[in-house]
């Protein structure tokens, strides 16, 4: 016999990316995201979300983030929780330098500060552990001083070096 | 081709000023060499932190070594300075260029060791120009000397300046004196206010905060000079914290819309803390550390949410209703203790006594009425309950599901998760933080629908089954020192009779979730 189920069920929203893939996920997690929260609340959930700023596997990745971060039914995280979200998301962020930008101008498009703090610290990490050389040959910045100007730069906050 | 394209450089600057927050300043100036667009970057954001402590950590550091002789110790101390007159001049020049384009200055923070006069002046001047860029946050930690002299007042006269600056919305003052701002505080904007070690006289505190209309937050530590603080007219004031001030004699507090306090003082007794209660009944947080005056806690509150007690050495007796607790801390001996907190999600146990569990402390984890998680600190014998405990009483905490314990020395792991699962049963995540960094991290998963058919033995008392008789998928994450896999798996497989599966993974910390304390120059 079957019973009735009185519960409500999660509302849904869609969401779509720049070119043109929706994906469906539940409201509360949607919210982790201030823009879309925002988004909400002015009563855009009847309709499709559009999200112009992130393609297709971007957006896919930020879901992930939106469901792993959507607080618990009664609102408590717990600890325990927390430590283990803490380490999915130094996984979550393991990722390939042109990923890891994606999603932090993702985060801040859409306003998700805890991705925001977890990816910028991930680029500082970066920043922090290589040689300048190193860096500009990670991130393809090309280096447009000439070898003087670059020296005089140099000798300029010399005692940072030291 | 050369396709790659440089997405770093192009970041949006609050992005890009955000990424240099995680970054000591050093290594931020070295970033400048990366190409033109970066040359600008540090004078670009508007987050200049000027932590300059050369003096303090770095020269105390050469003091302090006995391996190196006096020449040594001479040529060391002289290329520290020389450094620092870089380091000074680089700070002038940027804040004098803030200053000159009007950029505004939302955060300064200042950390320096005032000795001499050209210490004062060049604090007072620093000062001087974060106010004049409209600081919003202003943290000062002027030391005078090397070392935290608790006692000794400091000379160096915080500028009055500082007590006038309207955009002031948050101010720290660690160290330095008041006592010649007897007049004239205006602080309308500030918010929140932290004192730590400040020199200062009840009179003087009476009339900063009677300059401080829009107050919402204060913390004040260490000031000796304080006797008697009464906190009265804040219309705003939400949080007040009151840390170690051995020699205050009262502590007064009108504040109605307070909604969080800490103390820690002796000034707190039973009567003090049920006056402020029952005056403050929007209390949301409350903290008593080292209240070693209090022997009885009764709280009876509706807007209690999370209750943290530590400490309060001569306590025997807690009693509270609360509806809407949330989190409970406790730390201290093993006390007569009653609750109607059926809502806790989070308790922290911390019993300074080290002998094996036993009555008193069971009874005190069954009062709990089963949060959804436990953190406990413990030295591993103290949650082991004997075999004949386990045969006469019941498992304190049978529907508590997330279980974390740090224990303070090495065990043997199985006498462990044998206790723990006896204590709570049918544990979805049990975490142990093991010693030297060995974290375990058990997940579980039952069968559902298993009626209690049978009385077994081993669960007699409860009225759900244990975990013997219905775990079906044990899943071990092992983070840092390996753990013995083969005998837990054996363990398992002996005692869960329904046992499908037994993972188990080494796992390594990763870097991002530990190395989060670089902020420091």
């Amino acid at each position: 016999m079957s019973s009735t189920l009185c519960c409500s069920f999660a509302k849904n929203v869609t969401l779509r990316s720049s070119d043109g893939q929706t994906f469906e996920v539940e409201e509360a997690a949607a919210q982790v995201s201030q823009t879309i929260k925002r988004m909400i609340e002015d009563g855009c959930t009847g309709s499709v979300i559009p999200v112009p700023n992130l393609t297709g596997p971007v957006l896919a990745l930020v879901i992930e983030y939106f469901k792993k971060h959507s607080p618990p039914s009664d609102g408590c995280p717990t600890a325990l929780l927390e430590m283990e979200i803490k380490d999915w998301d130094a996984k979550f962020v393991a990722v390939d330098n042109d990923t890891l930008l994606d999603l932090t101008l993702a985060a801040h498009y859409l306003e998700i500060q805890g991705l925001l703090d977890l990816t910028c610290h991930r680029v500082a990490d970066i920043l922090n552990d290589n040689s300048v050389e190193k860096i500009r040959e990670i991130f393809h910045i090309k280096n447009d001083f000439t070898p003087e100007e670059e020296a005089e730069e140099r000798s300029k906050i010399q005692w940072a070096f030291e | 081709m050369d396709h790659k394209i440089d997405r770093l450089s192009v970041l949006p600057e609050p992005v890009m000023e955000h990424i240099l927050s995680f970054m000591p300043l050093k290594r931020t100036l070295q970033l400048s060499i990366l190409s033109k667009r970066w040359q600008k970057v540090w004078t670009l954001f508007p987050i200049p932190e000027f932590n300059s402590n050369f003096y303090s950590s770095d020269l105390s550091d050469v003091f302090d070594s006995y391996e190196i002789s006096d020449k040594e110790k001479k040529q060391k101390i002289t290329i520290k300075r020389e450094e620092r007159e870089k380091f000074n001049y680089f700070v002038e020049r940027t804040l004098v260029s803030r200053c000159r384009q009007k950029l505004g200055l939302n955060k300064f923070n200042l950390k320096i060791l005032v000795m001499h006069e050209p210490d004062y002046i060049l604090a007072n001047r620093w000062i001087g120009y974060a106010i004049e860029c409209n600081v919003k946050e202003l943290n000062l930690c002027l030391k005078s000397y090397f070392y935290d002299t608790d006692e000794e007042p400091d000379d160096y006269q915080v500028p009055k300046s500082v007590l006038t600056a309207k955009s002031i919305v948050k101010l720290k003052l660690s160290g330095g004196s008041l006592k010649s701002c007897y007049s004239d505080i205006n602080l309308s904007s500030l918010r929140k206010l932290v004192l730590k070690r400040v020199d200062m006289n009840d009179r003087i505190f009476r009339t900063l905060i009677s300059g401080c209309p829009v107050l919402e937050e204060i913390t004040i530590r260490k000031c000796y000079g304080l006797k008697n603080i009464h906190l009265q007219s804040l219309p705003r004031l939400v949080a007040v914290t009151l840390l170690y001030s051995p020699k205050l004699r009262s502590f007064k507090l009108e504040a109605p819309n307070l909604k969080k306090l800490l103390v820690e003082s002796t000034i707190v007794t039973d009567k003090w803390l049920y006056d402020v209660l029952s005056k403050h009944p929007l209390i949301e947080s409350l903290e008593l550390r080292d209240c070693s005056m209090l022997k009885m806690i009764k709280i009876s509150s509706d807007h209690l949410k999370s209750l943290t007690i530590c400490h309060c050495t001569k306590l025997i007796e807690v009693d509270i209703i609360t509806l809407n607790l949330h989190r409970l801390e406790y730390c201290g001996d093993v006390i007569s203790f009653s609750s109607n907190a059926w809502t806790l999600s989070e308790v922290r146990l911390d019993f300074k006594n080290y002998a094996p569990l036993d009555v008193k402390k069971i009874e005190f984890l069954a009062k709990l009425n089963h949060p959804k998680f436990l953190a406990w600190d413990a030295i591993a014998k103290s949650v082991i309950a004997s075999k004949e405990l386990r045969e006469t009483v019941q498992s304190p905490l049978y529907n508590v599901k997330q279980l974390k314990l740090k224990v303070r020395n090495p065990y043997n792991i199985i006498e462990l998760v044998d206790a723990l699962l006896w204590i709570s049963p049918l544990l979805e995540i049990l975490w142990i933080e093991w010693w030297r960094d060995v974290n375990i991290c058990f997940k579980f998963s039952y069968e559902d629908r298993i009626y209690k058919l049978k009385n077994h033995s081993c669960c007699k008392l409860l009225p759900i089954l244990c975990w013997r008789h219905c775990l079906k998928t044990v899943q071990i994450e092992n983070y840092g020192g390996a753990i013995e896999k083969e005998t837990l798996k054996r363990y398992f497989s002996k005692n869960a009779e329904i046992l499908e599966s037994f993972q188990y993974r080494r796992l390594l910390r990763s870097k991002t979730v530990d190395n989060v304390h670089m902020k420091r120059f």
